[in-house]
């Protein structure tokens, strides 16, 4: 098991490596770069002035040094824990992260909360229930949950508020610990939306594996020998049922620090996927490098952790 | 190979009442019988289609011309009223349905295509290049598709082609591996190793004997991503990252809605959401309804 582990830990730096070379070659050939971008604002200045001013700021970024030694200093740069200095907001994109990521961790570890307790339990509803008209009316719903963007349902809460009650999030950040309710009445609108097109899938894929599992030898063996029909359920059934269904919570946790790029912008949480689209629109190259490699990171660890996870749920799994 | 008689007729029966496998079309009339939400998908799809094909025509007004007071609400000069700077709603609702079609379609097909042949050679030729091209599918996979496509679209510009890249690259990397593995499975089979034993190629086994039976997968994976595409073109102009201003899209007037709620028309709120819905809604109910008939497999995925 251990060697296990590790073997996996290794294998994942190539793929990251990989991941972050596609994301900085990418950048490199991107039209205009973050001295222009920043003297951009700046119209009063001469032409040669500029020129100059380009080239000071090239320099104290190393954007003028050739492409691989970027890359390696880039490197170099994440191994001492800063992951580059951003452009714009002259500090480490260290810092940028340790900023935002609790705001992001917030809203994610709410989404996964919220579509745990609907998804899980309407999935094995609707499994138990299958065919009967609990089970149409959840399966309609979920294939809606799924076709819904969440564009949209963040732009009719949005204009539902203004409309109705006059009201819509603020602007400003308050943390949890600061000022709870202000924080909660910014994240839960995202949460509740993110959650509806995540438990949409996560309940098909309950459902399925549900109605998959209850069709085996051992449940109705258990429901033979005499055994409650809700204790197999839950003792049998679901045991076996859920390891699919945790593989794609995995997936879920996963693509939340960058993925909720949509909502984050929607409703003002200035988190990572909001940094993610400002460093866009700035270039600021090292912000942008330094968010992708550290979702690769986490998309890695958590694909890694769900798969232990595998082996505990399951005794059978078992890794060499 | 018949012996004697007897055994031939006997074996001769028993395929004949072997149940033959239908033909594609004869699969699909049987489906849409057996499938009515197949077919609601269907009719959503054809809908998408015909507001696409007739933007032009139907459309009263120009789609990015001026043509009345700002934020009007629904009259019957203008069906679903005006936008923030006075355009007509019902006139870019029709010609954002074009936009929608033609990068849902195009990235998909692109993507998966590109997927499709990208993994067949890798898992036919093996070795190091598998090897190469399953790392790159893993990196690819471990960023995350918005990401990727904010990036491709910032780099290239905005515009619909460069959307339909920057959407078509998510897709490459789920449908190499989906038929790396079934091509693993099928070059095992015995026709494989009849076809080389006399002497074809490996270039004809691959494209005239393995690429027939990985189709199905190919379908599947194709009108089960058409909808996410959709999406993906609608979240990505709202960010502003999409087809351009000067092109009508439905993300791009939902932004509207969603930046100056107190301002715009309530039909800006709904009407180009309820299409995406829709639209996405059809190629959705489609796909499950055709994934029943061509993989029964895949239909976890």
């Amino acid at each position: 098991m251990r060697e296990y582990i590790a073997k996996r830990l290794l294998l994942m730096v190539p793929t990251a490596i990989l991941a972050t070379l596609i994301v900085f070659a990418l950048m490199k050939v991107a039209p205009g770069d973050p001295a222009s971008a920043i003297l951009a604002d700046l119209d009063v200045i001469s032409q040669e002035e500029e020129a100059l001013a380009e080239a000071e700021i090239r320099a104290k970024f190393g954007l003028d040094k050739p492409l691989p030694i970027q890359y390696v200093n880039w490197l170099g740069s994440v191994v001492r824990l800063e992951l580059g200095e951003s452009i714009w907001q002259y500090r480490p994109v260290r810092d940028i992260v340790l900023e935002r990521l609790p705001r992001t961790l917030e809203l994610g570890g709410l989404i996964v909360l919220l579509t745990a307790l609907w998804a899980v339990p309407c999935g094995i509803l609707s499994a138990v229930q299958h065919n009967k008209m609990t089970d149409q009316v959840l399966r309609v719903l979920s294939i809606s949950g799924l076709s819904i963007p969440n564009v949209w349902l963040g732009t009719l809460v949005i204009y539902g508020l203004a409309a109705y009650f006059n009201w819509i999030p603020s602007i400003q950040w308050h943390g949890p610990t600061e000022d709870l309710g202000k924080n909660l009445s910014k994240i839960i609108f995202p949460a509740l939306i993110v959650s509806s097109s995540t438990g949409a899938s996560i309940m098909r894929m309950t459902r399925s594996q549900m109605l998959e599992v209850l069709r085996e030898d051992y449940v109705r063996t258990a429901r033979a020998k005499g055994l409650g029909f809700q204790l197999v359920l839950i003792r049998h059934a679901l045991r076996n049922a859920l390891l699919p269904v945790l593989t794609q919570f995995g997936g879920l946790m996963s693509v939340m620090v960058t993925g909720v790029v949509v909502t984050e912008t929607i409703f003002g949480v200035p988190g990572m996927g909001r940094a993610m689209v400002e460093a866009i629109g700035n270039r600021d190259y090292p912000i942008i490098q330094g968010l992708v490699l550290l979702n690769i990171a986490l998309i890695l660890v958590v694909n890694l952790v769900v798969d232990v996870l595998y082996s505990v749920i399951d005794p059978r799994i078992r890794y060499s | 190979m018949a012996m004697d008689g007897d055994a031939t007729a006997v074996g001769a029966q028993e395929f004949d009442s072997l149940p033959t496998q239908p033909s594609l079309p004869k699969k699909l009339v049987r489906w849409g019988r057996k499938n009515p939400v197949g077919v609601a998908g269907w009719i959503l799809i054809m809908i998408l289609v015909a507001m696409a094909v007739l933007a032009d025509v139907a459309s009263p007004y120009e789609p990015n011309r001026l043509e009345g007071d700002i934020n009007e609400g629904p009259s019957a000069t203008h069906y679903l009223g005006t936008d923030l700077v006075g355009r007509d709603i019902f006139t870019r609702l029709l010609h954002g349905a074009r936009v929608s079609l033609a990068v849902g379609f195009w990235a998909v097909f692109m993507g998966v295509t590109a997927g499709l042949l990208l993994g067949l050679v890798s898992a036919y030729v093996g070795g190091i290049f598998d090897l190469l091209v399953q790392r790159l599918v893993d990196a690819n996979i471990a960023i995350p598709g918005i990401v990727l496509a904010l990036v491709i679209v910032a780099v290239l510009g905005p515009s619909v082609t460069n959307v339909i890249i920057a959407l078509a690259i998510n897709y490459i990397s789920t449908a190499t591996r989906v038929t790396r593995s079934v091509v693993l499975r099928e070059k095992e089979r015995v026709y494989v190793e009849a076809a080389r034993s006399l002497g074809a190629s490996s270039l004809r086994i691959m494209f005239q004997h393995v690429l027939p039976n990985s189709i199905s997968p190919y379908l599947v994976l194709v009108s089960v991503s058409i909808g996410s595409a959709i999406i993906g073109e609608a979240s990505l102009s709202f960010l502003g990252a999409g087809v351009g201003a000067d092109t009508a899209s439905w993300g791009s007037m939902l932004s509207t809605a969603a930046a100056r709620p107190y301002d715009v028309s309530w039909t800006l709120a709904l009407a180009p959401g309820l299409s995406i819905a829709l639209a996405v809604l059809g190629f959705n109910l489609f796909a499950d309804s055709l994934r029943d008939v061509l993989d029964p497999r895949l239909r976890n995925r």
